[in-house]
């Protein structure tokens, strides 16, 4: 350690240029010839029991907070190559690059770049960083539009399975009414002159006829509730339709930060280019260390020979004998 | 008893020393001086803390010759030769020696000390000159032998250099030697030369020398001869506050 330190000090001029300006100064320049731009967003998240009917939307915690849910929703969805290739499709459909060559590039370099974080309980901010501004700002809200949509699209499907689900059930439902009315309305015709309250078993005499009653009344009441659990269903399944504009809501619309606001991938470029531009002062002075084998402490001395330093004198350059 | 006059005494003495020394081909001292050379203060104290850590251990010797060497030329060696030898001369107040045994060196004893090149070791090995002693001002106890200019190869030189008893014959005359040995790396039979110094301070440069050829210069020298290293021109940059973290 104390070789490469003294090597250093020997040419300290040379290293501090090489070490200590040279890397600020390629890390700058990175900064001002590659620049990054940063898109945000913000969007509002309510809870689905908002509907009343339904006690959270799919997927979601009830123990977290509707901006939690939607962070681990949103996150989860940034990270698969599905969404990514949704996004290169959508820059390239809508003309903001011009070739799948540009398209390849944008989405290499806005990979990793995205960003969720929750900003209280109901607030989400959604961030990405890209070479083009207009790529940026694209690729957000395509990102917007695509987890609305496969919000939608989650909750409708489960929606449509369980209205076809209750929709078979209150169709037997039914006909199990309209089986046990007509039981009900044959006894009736084949004993006149019985006398029954059709709303109430217990005021029949006959146990056949309280028998029928019951039945009857008991269909009733299985459609009655396989027909309210089948419109929560559908009224569940409308207002899915309309989720973006009661559960996830966007308050800021993707916009580019502006002034003198540095980007955390400017800052990741930076440090990158800052660091490699380390590695030649670093080599430079591993190989003068190795090239160097000239005496550089009385301590070197003794612990390589063995032998002692009994002084050291100098006169520093005075004499040349 | 002024300074003057303990110069004027020890210089007597010297060359009463030399005349009756037994090896043939000794020169008188001459009166010529080598120029003072200004070292700072606190360079030659880290030189003494050199010598000094060699002193501590090796108290028994009637003198004490250490050779300087490193592992290649430019690493300071002869600057710390030059450092060691005038803190050992100030701190004993004995006479010391300091010899230019690095022939193949681009600046020698005679351009830090501004003073003639010839003759000198060389000459005298090749048995041309005799051995000239300069004593070194502002000192007077302290003396140099330079290297001379070898018209031979100077490896030869080493070798003849080894198979004399020179330092042997030296050691009487000076109770502190500090031999400016040549490179190990860069100068063959720089490890016989450095058979002639009781110990070797081996000098590394900060930032030049690597630590293989430091590695390679004590498997030379031998790493039991060598006391110690001397890190030259030690100047980390990282700071003193993340050194002591590290």
């Amino acid at each position: 350690m104390s070789r490469y330190v003294e090597i250093f000090f020997r040419r300290w001029l040379t290293f501090v240029v090489l070490l200590f300006i040279l890397p600020p100064a390629v890390a700058a320049a990175s900064v001002v010839l590659f620049p990054w731009h940063q898109a945000t967003s913000q969007l509002w998240v309510d809870n689905p029991s908002y509907f009343g009917s339904i006690p959270s939307a799919s997927g979601w915690n009830q123990y977290l907070t509707p901006s939690q849910n939607e962070y681990d929703s949103l996150s989860q969805m940034l990270s698969t190559d599905a969404f990514m290739t949704q996004i290169g499709n959508d820059l390239l459909s809508s003309g903001t690059v011009s070739s799948p060559a540009e398209r390849d590039a944008a989405i290499q370099s806005m990979q990793g770049t995205f960003a969720v974080t929750t900003n209280g309980s109901h607030l989400v901010v959604l961030s990405v960083s890209c070479r083009k501004t207009a790529v940026c700002l694209r690729a957000l809200a395509t990102t917007i539009r695509i987890h609305q949509d496969w919000l939608k699209q989650s909750e409708q499907t489960q929606a449509k399975v369980a209205i076809d689900f209750y929709s078979g059930q209150l169709e037997q439902a039914k006909d199990q009414l309209t089986s046990a009315q007509n039981a009900l309305n044959t006894y009736a015709s084949q004993h006149p002159g019985l006398i029954f309250d059709a709303s109430n078993p217990t005021s029949a005499t006959n146990p056949q006829l309280a028998n029928l009653i019951q039945q009857v009344q008991d269909a009733q009441a299985s459609e009655t509730s396989l027909q309210n659990k089948l419109d929560s269903i559908e009224l569940a399944s409308a207002a899915a339709n309309q989720i973006d504009q009661t559960v996830l809501r966007l308050i800021d619309p993707p916009h580019v930060q502006g002034g003198n606001f540095f980007p955390s991938a400017s800052r990741k470029t930076a440090l990158i280019v800052g660091g490699i531009a380390l590695i030649p002062g670093f080599a430079y002075l591993a190989l003068l260390a190795w090239i160097d084998r000239t005496i550089r402490s009385p301590k070197e001395i003794e612990a390589r020979l063995g032998l002692r330093v009994v002084t050291v004198p100098s006169l520093m350059g005075k004499v040349s004998w | 008893m002024s300074a003057g006059q303990i110069a004027e005494e020890l210089s007597v003495a010297l060359d009463s020393v030399l005349r009756t020394q037994t090896m043939p081909g000794f020169a008188n001292v001459e009166r010529e001086r080598a120029h003072p050379v200004s070292l700072p203060a606190w360079f030659i104290d880290r030189c003494r803390q050199a010598y000094l850590s060699i002193a501590l251990s090796d108290h028994a010797a009637t003198s004490r010759v250490i050779g300087i060497s490193s592992a290649s030329h430019g690493e300071g060696k002869t600057a710390i030769a030059v450092g060691v030898a005038t803190a050992m001369a100030i701190d004993t107040g004995e006479r010391t020696l300091l010899m230019e045994c690095d022939f193949a060196s681009s600046v020698g004893f005679s351009d830090v000390f501004r003073i003639k090149r010839d003759p000198g070791l060389a000459e005298w090995l090749e048995g041309v000159a005799k051995l000239r002693f300069v004593p070194v001002s502002p000192f007077d106890n302290a003396f140099m032998v330079p290297a001379g200019s070898p018209d031979v190869d100077a490896s030869r030189l080493l070798y003849q250099l080894g198979e004399t008893d020179i330092i042997g014959e030296l050691r009487p005359m000076f109770r502190n030697i500090v031999i400016d040995l040549p490179p190990t790396l860069n100068i063959a039979y720089s490890s016989l030369a450095s058979r002639l110094a009781d110990h070797v301070l081996l000098v590394a440069r900060y930032g030049e020398t690597t630590l293989e050829d430091l590695e390679q210069a004590m498997f030379l020298l031998g790493r039991d001869r060598i006391a110690g290293i001397l890190l030259n021109q030690y100047n980390p940059k990282t700071p003193r506050w993340l050194r002591r973290l590290l």
